[in-house]
């Protein structure tokens, strides 16, 4: 990342008998994790502040034992010698401090993790055939490694609300809720909507929306992704597939110019959901609603799946298609020909259009822009994922508005448009119909291309092209 | 894609165009190839070599250099 002024000081810190080096302010959590270390958590979240509220991360940890000259006490390799805590700690809210000692594997931690994951487990219902978490679910997982096999606890469980319609896109199970507090923290601390918060104490306490509000930021699934257990579901996911069954594949947003890195999970060729990956330089853990819910057009009865020549059989066969569209470009008038191309094309697609372009020895053509209002975080001012790209690329020339009315004067005789729509350019309906050709490039039947295409490429899958 | 801080990611295919549909790369390359005649464009690679050297910021990149992380580019202003 980028470079700092002052040098980060760095602290001595043995782990498991190893000493290490790490930079002050680290958590001790993120020390272990960082040492190859596996430690079980609900609450920590390294990009939210730590609460240490679900006492998973139990730990046994030592400071350094001091002379009563108040000197640490050296062992034969000079290292200072560890004096160790009566009681363990929890390390996802400490910090590495000098001489400090950590054991992840001791046999009290174990005995710890065991005991959290009984009182975890107490009051939680037994939903998980039912559950949509199931798969994902750090309590399901803790509790193969922790649990007890069999429960002691003879009492009634508490009952809570459950199916809580707390938000436009979000269903909240108050008895599935393990207190770990993630969700409020993310709305207050990322989203700066402090719409959630706990109500009542001890085994009582519920987690709630505030009286009056919903939970219906444009960033509210995010909770979704961070809730380690079932309580909060997508409305959009939830009953739809189960999660072992998804494919994942790593891929880019292309609803704004911010590029969110994003998993797309997807089973037999059918998307069922898009989560957000990790990038630091892009978006963090995050991403927003209206974003990863824009995926169901994909599956839409609109969605094109062969060729069209207008005027013979139906699906047209791919050799002919081409051919059909280059006899119309290659007899065609350079002067009356246009190109709109899309700044929603990867690179190499722009490129592409540029070759054709350059082929057919046309210079009017253009991407339609797509400006908007940006929230400021990772909803970007521009509607396009790839307009640097096609700037870069060339293909974005400002003579959109030529075009149009090219089109409309009946100047241009023969266009070609790839990715987009050609009413949303600005051109009416009237005026397409009276091109001498019109050659369309999309994944989706819409009104104008049904009505008017003379000839229509359905093309890539979703997110297909690549790159 | 360059996003708009300039950052060049991959889009990475998740699922199969359904029925005849293809990819749009593929359509614009057969297209050009129908207009202008064969051109040795046959890879989604080759569309990035050809690219790439006529791009000083994209030099030295191939499809694969750009990671899961994207790259981050040094455009001109």
């Amino acid at each position: 990342m980028s470079e700092t002024a002052t040098p980060v000081a760095m602290v001595n810190v043995q782990i498991d008998g190893e000493w290490k080096q790490f930079p002050k302010g680290t958590r001790v959590i993120e020390a272990c994790m960082q040492s190859g270390k596996f430690i079980p958590h609900y609450c920590y979240h390294p990009k939210l502040s730590s609460p240490g509220n679900c006492r998973m991360c139990l730990v046994e940890t030592g400071r350094p034992k001091m002379a009563p000259d108040r000197q640490p006490v050296l062992d034969a390799e000079g290292r200072p010698e560890i004096a160790w805590g009566p009681k363990p700690e929890i390390c996802c809210s400490a910090e590495v401090s000098e001489g400090m000692g950590v054991r992840t594997t001791s046999p009290l931690v174990e005995e710890c993790r065991k005991g959290v994951m009984e009182f975890l487990l107490i009051n939680h219902p037994l939903d998980c055939p039912i559950c949509d978490q199931a798969g994902e679910c750090r309590l399901q997982e803790f509790s193969v490694e922790f649990g007890k096999g069999e429960s002691r606890f003879r009492e009634e469980k508490v009952k809570k609300p459950k199916r809580v319609d707390i938000g436009e896109r979000i269903v909240l199970d108050d008895e599935r809720c393990i207190m770990c507090s993630r969700c409020i923290r993310f709305m207050k601390e990322i989203a700066n909507d402090d719409v959630l918060g706990f109500l009542n104490r001890g085994s009582h306490t519920t987690l709630s929306v505030y009286p009056g509000k919903r939970l219906d930021s444009n960033y509210s699934l995010n909770t979704v992704d961070i809730c380690p257990v079932g309580a909060l579901t997508s409305k959009d996911f939830r009953f739809k597939m189960r999660v072992w069954f998804l494919k994942e594949t790593k891929s880019i947003d292309v609803n704004c110019g911010m590029g969110s890195n994003i998993l797309i999970s997807s089973r037999e060729n059918v998307v069922y959901r898009i989560t957000p990956r990790e990038n630091d330089f892009v978006n963090s853990c995050w991403m927003p609603d209206s974003h990863r819910l824009n995926f169901h057009y994909l599956n839409s009865e609109a969605r094109l799946k062969d060729p069209l020549v207008k005027g013979e059989e139906a699906p047209a066969k791919w050799t002919r298609a081409i051919e059909a569209a280059a006899g119309k470009l290659r007899g065609c008038d350079p002067t009356k020909t246009a190109m709109i191309a899309s700044a929603r094309m990867t690179n190499e697609e722009l490129f592409l259009a540029r070759r054709l372009a350059e082929a057919l020895k046309i210079d009017q053509f253009d991407v339609l822009l797509r400006p908007q209002q940006g929230d400021g975080f990772l909803v970007s001012d521009d509607g396009n994922p790839n307009t640097t790209g096609a700037k870069l690329l060339g293909m974005a020339t400002g003579k959109m508005a030529g075009i149009v009315s090219g089109v409309e004067s009946g100047a241009i005789q023969t266009l070609l448009v790839l990715g987009e729509d050609a009413v949303d350019c600005g051109i009416s309906n009237g005026a397409l119909e009276k091109l001498g050709a019109l050659v369309v490039m999309g994944i989706l039947k819409t009104p104008a291309r049904g009505l008017r295409m003379s000839f229509c490429h359905p093309a890539r899958g979703p997110r297909s092209a690549a790159r | 894609m360059i996003n708009l801080k300039g950052r060049l990611q991959r889009l990475n295919k998740a699922v199969n165009p359904p029925g005849q549909a293809r990819d749009d790369w593929e359509i614009l390359r057969d297209l050009i190839h129908a207009v202008s005649g064969a051109n040795g464009i046959y890879t989604i690679e080759e569309v990035f070599k050809l690219m790439a050297s006529g791009v000083s910021v994209l030099e030295s990149l191939t499809i694969s250099r750009v990671g899961d992380l994207g790259v981050q580019l040094t455009l001109p202003a």
